[in-house]
């Protein structure tokens, strides 16, 4: 099997970055498949607090740790490597990338490579669809649609709609619903992956007393989110299943 | 040891759910139980206003609420419950009970939930019924036919949801209730179970507010109490054999 890189980022904040990487670790588990987890939120680490058996915090500019992350490729075990990129650092990143000559490796196919770009349903957010969609050459784009609030990302407004979606050729648009701000924080409160707290296990294994209904939220809100990740082939990208 | 909840619902109004709630409740206490009961019409809390200081009231627009109900629903009880489904979140109950996994999680804890459906004269109610029935096969349903609603037209008689769902099993029959002494049953203030615990021949004037009623319109409601009372133990017995000898859940 390849090695495969999947980035979660955005330059905007608040949009979601962290939450998407751990439903892709949860998702790739659910598959019975193993990956790794790079959490760029240097020193805190949301992304560990969460997965921490499977995280290695990285500071992502730094030259050590981006050998940390790529030199590695090809000699760990575990063949798909996800990289949480913080706020503000994924223009930056993708350009370092780029310097190392990953994307370089990327076309002469020794590694797959996926960049999930998350998007807020705001201006900023989109406008950065321009900036970053180039690094993938358009393919292997993922313009992941945050639905964190009621909003509808100017789909009322098809001339704004257009004029952001329609840039983006060959991008595949991925829509995250929101998961109800009860559960939400009763997740974050248990520390646990979300498919772990839907079965109503702490983070020891041993079972835990979560509230039936918030659990019945998560695991509902989970599962459209794998029917996402399972419509654009998610899995079978990551493993080489299909040419990417 | 087994527990049972009993979950009244209909998809319209004006059904007789309210009172059929009522009555499994009531019958709890007649027999000594101490059922915890569930209203979840959070505007007019007519379940509630029977049972003061006994009976939950909940909004299921409210996710706390949400909570409050399904959490309880769900944890090890020696007592049976009773849910009041009103119409207006019919719908929404049930689509939270299978999102959530509510019936998998009650079978884990030894409690038997058991619709109780209500269908009314309108072809959509026996439709709904079927697809509720199908819907929650792992738990006992109960089809309801209440006197008082009549039968519905022929063409909806005709129709194979009507079919289906009057071929059912387990049916309980609620029967005429002279309309005189609807609104005596209908006073919150009147406990069925006390009602039914003393002879209202024996019952001191005054009490209860029945001083005005003959003993032979006391000695009605009795006939049709009782009648009511034998049709819950009679279903709650075949639910228990049934559950007893795991017959409830269908291949």
């Amino acid at each position: 099997m390849k090695p495969a890189v999947l980035i979660v980022g955005a330059d905007k904040g608040g949009v979601g970055k962290t939450t998407i990487t751990r439903t892709i670790l949860d998702y790739i588990a659910s598959k019975n498949t193993l990956a790794r987890a790079f959490d760029s939120e240097f020193p805190r680490g949301t992304l560990k607090r969460f997965h921490p058996e499977v995280t290695e915090i990285v500071e992502v500019t730094a030259a050590p740790d981006q050998m940390k992350m790529l030199d590695t490729l090809t000699t760990s075990e575990i063949k798909i490597s996800l990289i949480d990129i913080r706020a503000g650092l994924l223009s930056r990143t993708l350009k370092a990338f780029t310097d190392v000559g990953f994307f370089d490796a990327v076309r002469d196919g020794e590694f797959n490579f996926l960049l999930f770009h998350v998007l807020g349903p705001s201006i900023a957010s989109l406008d950065e669809i321009n900036e970053v969609m180039p690094y993938t050459g358009g393919r292997n784009y993922f313009a992941v649609k945050n639905f964190v609030n009621e909003t509808s990302f100017f789909e009322w407004d098809p001339a704004i709609y257009e004029s952001y979606f329609k840039k983006a050729r060959g991008a595949v648009e991925i829509n995250i619903p929101k998961l109800n701000e009860m559960a939400y924080e009763q997740v974050e409160l248990a520390g646990v992956p979300f498919a772990t707290f839907a079965r109503n296990k702490n983070s020891q294994g041993n079972n835990a007393n979560y509230s039936l209904v918030l659990r019945g939220y998560v695991r509902t809100w989970l599962n459209q989110i794998f029917g996402e990740y399972d419509r654009v082939g998610l899995i079978d990208r990551l493993t080489d299943r299909v040419p990417v | 040891m087994k527990s049972y909840t009993y979950i009244v619902a209909s998809l319209h109004g004006r059904t007789g759910k309210t009172l059929l709630a009522r009555l499994f409740a009531d019958h709890a206490l007649f027999t000594g139980q101490h059922p915890e009961i569930f209203d979840t019409d959070a505007a007019d809390r007519k379940l509630a206003a029977c049972f003061p200081g006994r009976a939950v009231v909940t909004d299921l627009d409210r996710v706390t609420d949400q909570m409050k109900l399904f959490d309880t629903l769900t944890a090890p009880a020696a007592v049976p419950r009773v849910v009041d489904v009103m119409y207006r979140v019919f719908h929404k109950f049930f689509r939270l009970a299978q999102e959530i996994g509510y019936v998998e999680e009650a079978h884990r804890h030894e409690i038997e939930p058991v619709i109780v459906y209500i269908p009314d004269r309108e072809a959509a109610s026996y439709e709904q019924g079927r697809l509720l029935r199908d819907h929650f096969k792992q738990c006992h349903f109960i089809v309801v036919e209440n006197a008082l609603l009549g039968k519905p037209d022929k063409h909806v008689q005709q129709s194979e949801h009507y079919k289906a769902l009057m071929a059912h099993e387990l049916n309980l029959y609620m029967p005429l209730l002279d309309p005189m002494f609807a609104s005596v049953v209908d006073d919150p203030k009147l406990s069925l179970s006390e009602f039914m615990s003393n002879s209202p021949v024996q019952r001191p004037p005054g009490e209860l507010s029945l001083a005005y009623l003959s003993l032979e319109a006391r000695a009605s409601i009795q006939v049709w109490l009782n009648e009511m009372f034998n049709e819950i133990r009679r279903l709650s017995d075949v639910i228990k054999l049934r559950a007893d000898l795991s017959f409830k859940r269908p291949l």
